[in-house]
């Protein structure tokens, strides 16, 4: 700040140190407002410290499932219910579709993919009453340790735990595991070790297995396996989880419709169908099994790219089995089925139910009689609940012993009873919620839940009065019991929407004074390229004239026209065609301005005619996302007819970026000549060109379509990749050493400053382009024309009289341009704003194993490499490629500030229109699916670009 | 400067192009209703039903929609802007306006003794198709989509925005390139039939790439599909043009009486 206000009292240029300080401080000020609207908008529920009780049934007015005087001590009575189910073997698979487990005839068409788990049919259609599949609905953000987080707590996790997914906390909250272990049960886990990280102190006997490499498939699966099936012979559990992973990596890497998949779903099938025989084999009265329920289930599902994060249908919709070894059962009451059936492919009758995922914490704790999570708003599921229904009918209940009750009624009473503990625990801990967390519910909403439970509740007092009168004979009817438990349902139903929509507690004051900060920092930057162009006007007396403002204007329109489309969720779907829409409009503005002047008319059309390409492979990019993705219009007819499998065009794939890649190197050694190069940078240059040679050595090597000799073979693996790292840090450090010790002695400034700027943007290529894969040296080559006819055109621009004019006028446009080009990079390189968006796969080229901070870097670079790197680093060729040749230091210096300046001005211009647009639709239906991934890509984006601009005005300016 | 009868020939391009609007509403099925514009509660009904739709699909095929989303979205309304035909619609339109345009337009060639009105004419129907490339790469340049299925329609766009901006200039100046670079480069338009051409093909153009805008929202309007809403924005500008420049041309006239006086 103070640099800032001495820069502006100063009438004089500064220098190096100046611009540095002017854009640190404006880095500030962003990362401050980021910042602080960040804690507004992102941190949203209050988690609560307090934990559910067994004792505490007595405060509800229900019935306790034993007498508080008994000595409680004999754990097998249960705790808040009565435990229905001994042991429970849960055997979790990531990423487990719904139409994974449902059999196809419940679709429309086939898929490879459908009837893999065949034993899950089979057990499903033979034992209706205790074999049963669920539709689990899982609700977003659908990334796993959310869902743990959600389905073990019964609660809605927020969005914030998005970004601690990589450091997974441990679950503070009250939590199915804490009360399993709090009740005295020895719980097992095997497989994903994001368990333990989620709970490190919770687990009897725990088998993790790395999860974050994404490539492979087969440790965590293994392990699992290896473990399973000896430890469902022992004694020493209660409750057994095993998580799977293979489909959630198969689907990462290969899409669901692909052979891996397929294989690991017939494997699943193989280990369902062991573990089933093992309990079965031991179920009989008086064994291991006897009271045992199995639960497969997955934690969300996937699109068919095996993405998952969001909150389409397909992300959504995953799916439990559940099996009660128990016989016989009653059979389940026919007044809550639900279920949808039909027959299967051989002619068996299959039914579904659905479930919510926020229910499975409470259903499980009531099945095993333990305390309700204490912030679970679940409700518990009837039919889950009812196959395991026939496991207290044997017994008989210990105070109120009725003979005369059907099995049924019984059930009911004990349902009843069930859901009326469940609605006093969430009404609990709503009461509870409202009066600790800053911003609760409404009171409409909560005086409209209080409503529905006063009813519930005077119903409740009710029946259960007259049933104390009458003690010896059944004064529980059905229709009664029926009111009853719909009074509930509808409390428990209101509750669950109330949360879900009315969860994420915005602080609104923190966010507006992070707006505020954000529209500040917008003004101070305003004013610096205002004060900019003053301290310029000393130097050239020609300064922005009506001529250029005409470019200045279309500038504004442009950015501001961008900056209202975040307004929209359409647009931001389609956000990477409104940039090259309006680069476009630009494009042609300017080629009608050529032809006015009748100059520069071969680039104007070179650089129409690239724009087409670019909205091409923007719309492939969009076609490569998921099929039923919330980003995605699928217009089939859209997608060109190629058939891709075929030998032609499998080697064109092949060929024609390592032809772009010789282009590129070409280019680059050709500029190396053009230019007296010499010292470190020429041999930075020379490395990032052996790099080139090497990637396509790379490529050359994966492809199948050459028959390489087996010395070859080696360099397959990881060793290409690790060693263009490696060239590229050495080069970095090259260039630092150059800024550092280097001192400016040259006599052409222009030549200089392009030298440093090929120097840098080499050094990054080769990273980049290893990263991105196959189309990235088509993208550099498209960002090389791009960038080279923007930088042609500004000779339009130029005054007649050739006189230098370096104000901000003369660089709005191409800036402009610069920054549409940067965003269309970004999504025709085949990413787009969401956490799907990400390409995982090219955080692992070079590495086999995962490491936080090594992939987290890899990654970055991938996803902004073509839209911040390169344009951030390369900026300087504006200014240079015009710069006249008479020596004036000082002012060059000033027109790279002022075009640094304009660019984050630009940046930070649409990233606050994402902020409001965040704040406006703060309560949009997609704003965490849709909304909330924007504003974190722009966010991180902003900081990024601001890094970058105060590195390279380190390192440019002189 | 100009004779009377010369102003009663531009007046009737312009009382003719106004009839020549109704023609295009009633081809396209044009039938006024305001119940689809200001009813912002429909809007947001079938917003909630159709994330309601994403959210709860039964069998997972991405066209199943839920019954109540289907009965809303099937809701027998009135129509506004509903075209069944694109391509067709597009063709007559395009064809009734080139033949009014041409042979209109061709009366005020630019040196009537050495260019006769059939090479005007000629000159005309030789720069239709070739107006039509240029405005088919523009679009396409901009963002329209690519793709046999939209062939046609694209073809007919084109042709169709060829007769707004380009037809008129081919058959008054011909192939004097100077006059071209005149009207459509530098934008100086001298006499009334400059301003004839110039102000409505910018009017068109514009008109266009501002009725691009609503394509990408998600209404699921008929006419949000690619060529109706581009078409809509060029015929209002072409109109806004027209009104524009017969503005020009009698403001210029009467401050040129004024001085006369």
């Amino acid at each position: 700040m103070a640099a800032i206000w001495a820069f502006w009292k100063s009438d004089t240029w500064g220098g190096r140190s100046w611009a540095f300080m002017v854009f640190l401080s404006i880095m500030v000020l962003h990362s401050l407002a980021i910042l602080l609207f960040t804690r507004g908008f992102l941190l949203t529920r209050t988690e609560l410290s307090q934990y559910s009780q067994c004792s505490d049934v007595f405060e509800s007015p229900c019935f306790p499932p034993y007498d508080q005087n008994v000595n409680n001590s004999n754990r097998a009575r249960g705790c808040w219910t009565k435990p229905a189910v001994g042991r429970l073997v849960i055997i979790l698979l990531d990423a487990l579709r719904f139409d994974f487990v449902a059999p196809s005839t419940f679709y429309a068409v086939k898929k490879p993919w459908m009837d893999k788990l065949q034993v899950i049919h089979e057990l499903a259609s033979k034992h209706p009453s205790t074999a049963r599949i669920f539709k689990a609905i899982a609700d977003p953000p659908t990334t796993s340790l959310q869902r743990l987080k959600g389905l073990t707590t019964g609660g809605l996790p927020t969005f914030i735990d998005v970004g601690n997914s990589f450091g997974a906390p441990a679950i503070v909250e009250d939590n199915l595991i804490h009360q399993l272990v709090q009740n005295g049960k020895r719980v097992v886990m095997m497989g994903d070790d994001t368990w333990l990280q989620l709970f490190p102190h919770h687990f009897n006997v725990s088998y993790p297995f790395p999860s974050f490499n994404v490539k492979d498939l087969h440790t965590v699966d293994d392990g699992c396996i290896k473990n399973l099936l000896p430890t469902l012979y022992k004694e020493d559990w209660d409750v057994l989880i095993a998580h799977f992973l293979g489909v959630d990596h198969a689907g990462h890497i290969f899409g669901v419709d692909s052979s891996p998949m397929i294989e690991k779903l017939e494997q699943y099938n193989e280990i369902l169908k062991k573990v089933v025989e093992v309990l079965e084999s031991q179920s009989s009265p008086g064994d291991l099994h006897e009271n045992t329920m199995l639960l497969v289930m997955g934690d969300h599902g996937q699109t068919l790219n095996g993405d998952h994060g969001g909150g389409s249908a397909e992300e959504v919709e995953t799916s439990i089995f559940a099996l009660s070894l128990k016989k016989p059962p009653t059979s389940a009451p026919a007044a809550f089925d639900n279920s949808t059936c039909q027959l299967d492919m051989q002619g068996r009758r299959i039914c579904f139910s659905s479930i919510q995922q926020l229910d499975f914490a409470v259903t499980v704790s009531a099945l095993l009689g333990l305390p309700f999570p204490f912030g679970s708003i679940g409700h518990v599921n009837s039919e889950l609940f009812a196959l395991a229904a026939g496991t207290w009918s044997l017994e008989k209940l210990a105070i109120h012993d009725r003979q005369s009750l059907s099995e049924l009624d019984e059930w009911m009473q004990n349902y009843v009873n069930v859901l009326c503990i469940n609605s006093w625990q969430v009404k609990k801990y709503i009461d509870v919620y409202s009066s600790l967390s800053l911003i609760g519910f409404s009171d409409k909403d909560l005086l409209h839940v209080s409503e529905l439970y006063a009813q519930a509740q005077e119903l409740w007092s009710l029946t259960s009065e007259s049933s104390v009168v009458h003690e010896n004979e059944s004064s529980f009817t059905l229709p009664a019991v029926k009111r009853q438990l719909e009074a509930y349902s509808a409390f428990l139903a209101s509750v669950a929407s109330l949360a879900r929509s009315n969860w994420t507690e915005f602080n609104l004051k923190l966010m507006g004074i992070g707006f505020c900060i954000m529209l500040f920092s917008l003004v101070l930057h305003a004013f610096s390229i205002k004060r900019l162009d003053n301290l310029c006007g000393h130097h050239s007396p020609s300064c922005g004239n009506s001529r250029n403002s005409f470019g200045m204007i279309f500038a504004c329109i442009a950015v501001l026209t961008r900056a209202c489309s975040f307004l929209s969720n359409s647009y931001i779907l389609e956000e990477g065609r409104v940039a090259s829409f309006l680069l476009a409009t630009t494009a042609m503005l300017q080629l009608r301005c050529a032809i006015m002047k009748k100059m520069m008319l071969l680039e104007a059309l070179l650089f129409v005619f690239l724009l087409p390409f670019l909205r091409i492979s923007i719309e492939l990019a969009q076609l490569k996302q998921a099929v039923s993705s919330l980003f995605l219009k699928m217009d089939p007819l859209r997608t060109p007819g190629i058939n891709e499998d075929s030998q032609f065009w499998m080697s064109i794939t092949q060929f024609v970026p390592i032809l772009a890649l010789v282009i590129v190197g070409y280019l680059l050694y050709k500029s190396i000549g053009c230019y007296s190069c010499h010292g470190i940078l020429k041999y930075v240059i020379v490395g990032s060109l052996s790099n080139f040679m090497l990637i396509a050595i790379y490529w050359a090597c994966n492809s199948d379509l050459l028959n390489l000799p087996m010395v070859l073979r080696g360099l397959k693996g990881n060793l290409i990749p690790r060693i263009i790292y490696a060239v590229g840090v050495v080069q970095v450090s090259f260039l630092s050493i150059v800024l550092l010790l280097v001192r400016e002695t040259t006599v052409n400034l222009k030549e200089s400053t392009v030298i440093k700027v090929l120097a840098v943007l080499s050094t990054w290529s080769s990273t980049i382009i290893v990263l991105s894969g196959k189309q990235g040296p088509l993208a550099v080559l498209a960002l090389l024309i791009g960038g080279w006819c923007i930088i042609r055109l500004m000779r339009l621009e130029q005054n007649t009289e050739n006189k230098y004019s370096g104000s901000s006028h003369f660089y709005a446009l191409p800036v402009t341009q610069w920054s549409l080009l940067a965003v269309c990079m970004f999504f025709s390189t085949g990413h787009w704003c969401a956490f799907d968006g990400l390409r995982y796969a090219a955080a692992f080229i070079g590495f086999d194993e995962f490491n936080l901070i090594r992939q987290a870097i890899l990654l970055t670079i991938d996803t902004f490499g073509f839209s911040h790197i390169f344009p951030i680093f390369g900026l300087p060729f504006l200014v240079a490629c015009y710069y006249p040749l008479r020596q004036n230091k000082r002012l060059f210096s000033m027109q790279l500030c002022q075009v640094y300046l304009m660019y984050g001005l630009i940046t930070a211009v649409s990233v606050t229109f994402t902020i409001l647009c965040v704040t406006i639709q703060r309560r949009h239906l997609m704003v965490w699916g849709l909304f909330a991934p924007k504003f974190v890509f722009d966010v991180v984006g902003l900081v990024l670009a601001d890094v970058m601009i105060c590195l390279s005005s380190l390192y440019y300016i002189v | 400067m100009i004779s009377s009868s010369q102003w009663r020939e531009v007046i009737g391009v312009i009382t003719l192009t106004g009839e020549l609007s109704n023609l295009v509403a009633r081809c396209s099925n044009f039938t006024p209703g305001y119940t689809q514009l200001g009813d912002r509660k429909d809007q947001k009904t079938l917003e909630k039903l159709r994330a309601e739709s994403t959210r709860r699909k039964l069998d997972g095929g991405e066209k199943e929609k839920t019954a109540e989303y289907k009965s809303f979205r099937n809701k027998k309304r009135p129509r506004f802007m509903h075209i069944t035909s694109k391509a067709e619609t597009l063709r007559l339109i395009w064809i009734v306006e080139a033949s009014v345009v041409i042979l209109l337009y061709s009366l005020f060639r630019l040196n009537p003794d050495k260019c006769s009105y059939s090479r005007a004419v000629v000159g005309a129907l030789l720069g239709l198709p070739a107006g039509a490339i240029v405005n088919a790469l523009g679009a396409i340049v901009l963002g329209a989509p690519v793709g046999l299925q939209h062939f046609r329609k694209t073809v007919h766009w084109s042709l169709l925005m060829s007769v707004f901006t380009l037809v008129p200039a081919a058959s008054v100046f011909g192939s004097s390139w100077t006059d071209w670079h005149r009207i459509f480069a530098q934008t100086k338009p001298i006499g009334p039939v400059d301003y004839m051409i110039c102000l409505p093909a910018h009017g068109a153009v514009i008109g266009a790439w501002f009725g691009a805008w609503p394509m990408p929202l998600d209404w699921e309007r008929s006419w949000q599909d690619w060529p109706i809403c581009v078409t809509y924005g060029a015929i209002v500008g072409y109109l806004a043009g027209m009104m524009a420049s017969f503005g020009f041309v009698v403001f210029k006239n009467w401050r040129q009486h004024v001085k006369g006086d």
